[in-house]
């Protein structure tokens, strides 16, 4: 693919010069550590906090709970960052003039929007794993318990969620003009996503989503790597699908 | 051998002609002006040559490629700067130039010394580490030549390149343009007549999607040149204005300050006539002379027809 490895380096360097590298990495380390941090501190926080005759029991945090709490924090913040960062890859350069000089050259447009694709997702997925591994040292010292094996599978899970909301991103970044316009779009069809399993369980139970919503059954063992199977296949195909939806429409958007 | 070749192009918005059934052919090695007032479809007409359009029907050729059919294949030897180029704050000149090489597949050790090169051609060689960011109005307009022409394209099309620029960049980029002449064909669009008339072959000139005229700007100016007289009194030429424009062999007689343009229908009666009623009301003639129509006189006149003269 003409161009793809020459736009690939300039975004990663991009993601290094204008700090989109340390803002996501500061995001989802904040948002992974900040989760088993506050679990533990919970029954010490509660009991400080309350005075006079009022008692308020809690009981003993346990792995589950962190792992809960970071699960909870991973699917808020992280995402939405990754839109807010994503948002205008495509449309703003489209629409500033940077597009009509890059993709006037012997380029394939495909080699364009994958580069993107490639540099934002390996900036999210490294972001991603360092929030994972920083709270999962925490986990590991604060609480008894801590297993890797399903940790792992829950961040596999988070990971292939971040490359749909990253595909849903630009493919919205390709079809809407803005970049603004692009990131709302991509935020209410990933909350509809995220709604899906709930609402319609066959579709919903393929999705990288529902992994997460699984973190008991995989902390328990209910859980095994079978399972993980169709969500991790299913989020792969739909970023696919978004994408080759996206390189598609590039070739035939006028710049 | 034309380097650029139009046949029929036509583009459609909707209910909207953007450019209806253009045929143009620049020759090669030429810098061909590509004149229209806004709203014409030149930066239409300019999207569809640099491949980033596609027509609605007929076609364009660039050095002999369809840039329907061939467009990745006329990339190659296009060098194009967008009328509004934005470029990534974060490069150096330096680093941008690398990248624009890389992407038009310069090979990787001729990469370097191309784009110093390039730099000092367009004079920012001193800036080549500085940061984009940083830079002035004057020196991204020069930048974006630079990125055009850094892998030697057989032809550069440049949307508007002098428009942001003050006259002492516009200067320079002219001189860059025309330094070009003979190597490369350069097409170039400008609302700044006077630079197209500096350093411009020939000119095509776009109305309302149509082409209405191509032509060397010498051969256009003998075609569409009317005399022309230039009277400059002592006194306020609004009354002389007033008192010439009901002759029928004159075209217009427009008024600014002590100085009156008189268009003429008829050359010898001009010649005859017009000294004598120059001082018929006692005027204090200062200069009268006979001047040759600019380009803008004849843009003025081809796409505003009625208004000829006005200008």
């Amino acid at each position: 693919m003409n161009g793809y490895l020459t736009l690939t380096r300039k975004e990663l360097r991009e993601s290094l010069a204008t700090y989109r590298v340390l803002i996501a990495a500061a995001v989802f380390l904040i948002a992974g550590i900040s989760g088993p941090l506050l679990t533990h501190m919970l029954p010490d926080l509660i009991r400080h906090s309350t005075t006079g005759n009022i008692k308020i029991i809690v009981g003993k945090q346990t792995v589950v709970d962190a792992v809960d709490a970071y699960l909870s924090n991973m699917a808020q913040l992280p995402i939405l960052a990754a839109i807010l960062l994503a948002m205008g890859a495509v449309a703003e350069e489209r629409a500033h003039g940077v597009g009509a000089m890059v993709l006037s050259r012997p380029i394939a447009r495909s080699a364009y929007l994958l580069a993107k694709l490639t540099g934002y997702g390996l900036v999210l997925l490294g972001a991603l794993a360092l929030g994972a591994i920083a709270a999962f040292y925490y986990i590991a010292l604060l609480f008894a318990d801590a297993r890797l094996g399903p940790y792992l599978a829950i961040n596999l899970g988070l990971a292939v969620t971040l490359l749909d909301v990253l595909a849903i991103t630009l493919l919205c970044g390709t079809l809407l003009p803005s970049g603004v316009a692009a990131g709302g779009v991509a935020f209410v069809l990933f909350i509809a996503l995220s709604t899906l399993p709930a609402l319609w369980s066959p579709l919903g139970d393929n999705l990288p989503m529902s992994i997460t919503g699984h973190a008991h059954a995989l902390l328990s063992g209910a859980w095994g790597a079978g399972d993980l199977l169709g969500p991790v296949l299913g989020g792969l195909l739909l970023a696919a699908v978004c994408s080759g939806a996206a390189c598609l429409a590039l070739a035939r958007r006028e710049v | 051998m034309y380097a650029i070749l139009c046949q029929g192009l036509s583009k459609r918005y909707a209910n909207v002609s953007a450019i209806d059934h253009l045929d143009l052919s620049v020759p090669e090695g030429s810098i061909f002006g590509f004149l229209g007032p806004n709203g014409a479809g030149k930066s239409t007409a300019i999207r569809i040559l640099a491949t980033l359009n596609q027509p609605t029907s007929g076609d364009a050729s660039i050095a002999g490629m369809s840039v329907t059919k061939h467009a990745g294949r006329v990339r190659r030897v296009l060098g194009y700067l967008p009328q509004e180029p934005a470029f990534p704050s974060w490069m150096s000149a330096r680093e941008f130039l690398e990248f624009a090489a890389a992407l038009s597949e310069v090979p990787a050790r001729e990469r370097r010394p191309r784009a110093a090169e390039a730099l000092d051609l367009v004079g920012l060689g001193d800036a080549a580490t500085r940061r984009i960011g940083g830079f002035s109005g004057g020196m991204k307009g020069r930048l974006g030549i630079a990125q055009a022409l850094i892998h030697r394209p057989a032809v550069m099309i440049l949307d508007e390149p002098v428009s942001t620029l003050d006259p002492l960049g516009r200067r320079d980029v002219l001189r860059i343009i025309a330094g070009l002449r003979g190597t490369t064909t350069v097409f170039l669009s400008s609302h700044i007549l006077d630079d197209i008339d500096r350093v411009c072959d020939q000119v095509a000139i776009l109305a309302a999607g149509r082409l209405i005229v191509q032509e060397t700007i010498t051969r256009l100016k003998e075609r569409y040149a009317r005399p022309t007289f230039v009277i400059e009194i002592a006194e306020d030429a609004a009354s002389l204005a007033a008192s010439l424009s009901p002759h029928p062999w004159i075209a217009s007689a427009t008024a600014d300050g002590r100085t009156v343009r008189v268009l003429a229908r008829d050359l010898a009666r001009a010649e005859r006539e017009l000294p004598r009623l120059a001082l018929a009301g006692g005027n204090t003639l200062i200069r009268y002379e006979q001047v040759l129509p600019s380009l803008e006189d004849i843009f003025v006149r081809l796409v505003q027809p009625g208004k000829e003269g006005a200008a």
